[in-house]
């Protein structure tokens, strides 16, 4: 890692640091995410071993954010090597180390630019051409990696439910449903749509408990007839019986193109949600030039 | 070679049945086939043998006879197994290995194999006595992480797995076949 030098931190979550860097030699601005790994009995962690793989793969794509390397060092910094025979260098276990992605570096990303209209000193809604040009270029990226598998399998196998940061959690994650698809990704541009236009979150739940009830308060408690199966997931429980609201209330600027697209990205079933691909061919991108994307 | 020629309307639709099965990703799975078709031949192992000193295709069948043994044992899906081979002949085109690390490689393969396709991948301590203690959890874990530093970290690749999946979907509908299609490969 002494190939960058680091010039400032940019973010920080509960996964470690974002670094702003330069590469010394080609003068390279990059993005450093530093990743603790609790390397424990087990060795690499598996969510580390996929994420990293399937992130190597999709970020051959303009649409999704380019990893340019990967670099795992330990804390104690032995490069583990086949010839090593030295027994001292292998004492790994419990070792804390490292895991550095470096991205290509962006200065900004939706969320803080939804916050700059939001809030100082010029508070004002984000432009509708605008929220239509990035719906369509997200939109893009999802399509992009639903088409490159592996974010899935064909036929799709049964995964753990700990997925997707919770205010854009989709109902059957939540309800505990094993067997989840790409529906799940959609529901999260859909809850992201209309945060563009609201400038804050459609569902900002602070447990998974209280995300379900914000969701069905505004959608209305699902029923069978809407959402077959639905009382059979793992977490369904006896919930207070609420009628769907009116989208347009929350969203009263999208239009109604806007509001029937962020419909359809909303349904309980996720059979009946609109996949990315066919969502680039709905109506509210009619007016909207494609051919620059 | 006259596939091109062939009249559309021979052409069965295999997915119409799982047109409803949100699980099934109908919907992309044209896409996707033609994406593992375009980077097949990058994680594909090149032809390494001549340039492994101290091992030869005796040892490598010896080994995955034994990775089936484990793999059953332990019961893992079949993707894991195909991936686990796939990371063995991928290192294997890049690094020499001596004989006696020849097995180290299968397990340390087959752990991470697990981790990338299971829920649940076995424990590095049942590994260590599967292979009757040849090599240390450390070891283990170090193989681990020379693998991926050497591989660039990259397991999301298309085995003889997915192809195989696909060929028998649009071909014979039966067990019997499909089993030994699979133990052919």
């Amino acid at each position: 890692m002494e190939k960058y030098e680091k010039l400032e931190k940019v973010g920080e979550g509960t996964y470690g640091k974002v670094y702003k860097a330069k590469d010394k030699v080609t003068g390279q601005i990059v993005a450093l995410k530093k990743t603790r790994l609790e390397m424990d009995e087990e060795g690499v962690p598996p969510t580390a071993l996929r994420e990293v793989s399937l992130l190597q793969m999709l970020s051959q794509s303009l649409y999704v954010v380019r990893l340019l390397s990967v670099e795992h060092v330990d804390a104690n910094s032995t490069n583990s090597n086949l010839d090593d025979s030295d027994p001292s260098k292998r004492n790994h276990t419990n070792n804390k180390s490292n895991l550095y992605l470096v991205f290509e570096y962006l200065d900004t990303d939706l969320k803080k630019f939804i916050d700059s209209h939001r809030k100082g000193a010029n508070p004002r809604p984000l432009p509708p051409s605008l929220i239509q040009s990035f719906l369509f270029q997200l939109c893009k990226g999802v399509a992009h990696c639903h088409s490159h598998g592996r974010a899935f399998t064909v036929p799709l196998k049964s995964y753990t439910h700990e997925i997707v940061t919770l205010w854009y959690r989709a109902p059957e994650v939540l309800l505990g449903s094993s067997h989840y698809s790409t529906g799940v990704d959609m529901w999260s541009v859909g809850c992201i749509f209309a945060e563009m236009s609201r400038r804050q979150a459609l569902f900002p739940g602070d447990s998974e408990f209280q995300q379900l009830l914000h969701i069905f308060r505004l959608l209305g408690t699902p029923t069978e007839e809407q959402w077959p199966g639905v009382t059979a997931l793992r977490d369904w429980h006896v919930y207070p019986k609420w009628e769907p609201q009116n989208l347009v209330r929350v969203v009263p600027s999208l239009g109604p193109q806007g509001v029937d697209l962020l419909s359809k990205m909303l349904k309980y079933d996720p059979a009946e949600r609109i996949s990315a691909k066919a969502a680039m061919d709905h109506p509210y991108f009619d007016s909207l030039d494609k051919s620059q994307f | 070679c006259g596939v091109a020629n062939k009249p559309k309307g021979q052409v069965i639709d295999i997915d119409a049945a799982d047109a409803n099965n949100d699980l099934a990703g109908v919907e992309y799975v044209e896409d996707i086939y033609k994406f593992y078709k375009l980077v097949e031949n990058e994680s594909r192992p090149s032809d390494y043998m001549d340039r492994q000193p101290e091992i030869n295709e005796k040892m490598r069948a010896i080994l995955v006879d034994w990775l089936i043994d484990v793999h059953h044992k332990f019961e893992l899906s079949p993707e894991t197994l195909y991936l686990t081979v796939n990371i063995i002949d991928r290192f294997l085109s890049v690094k020499n290995v001596p004989r006696r690390e020849l097995q180290l490689l299968g397990i340390s393969a087959t752990l991470m194999a697990s981790k990338y396709e299971e829920i649940w991948a076995p424990e590095v301590n049942d590994l260590v006595c599967i292979s009757d203690r040849a090599y240390t959890h450390e070891q283990i874990l170090v193989m681990e992480k020379t693998i991926l530093a050497n591989l660039e970290w990259t397991l999301t690749v298309p085995t003889h797995y997915v192809f195989l999946a696909r060929f028998i979907k649009a071909s014979i509908p039966e067990k019997g076949m499909e089993n030994m299609v699979y133990f052919l490969a």
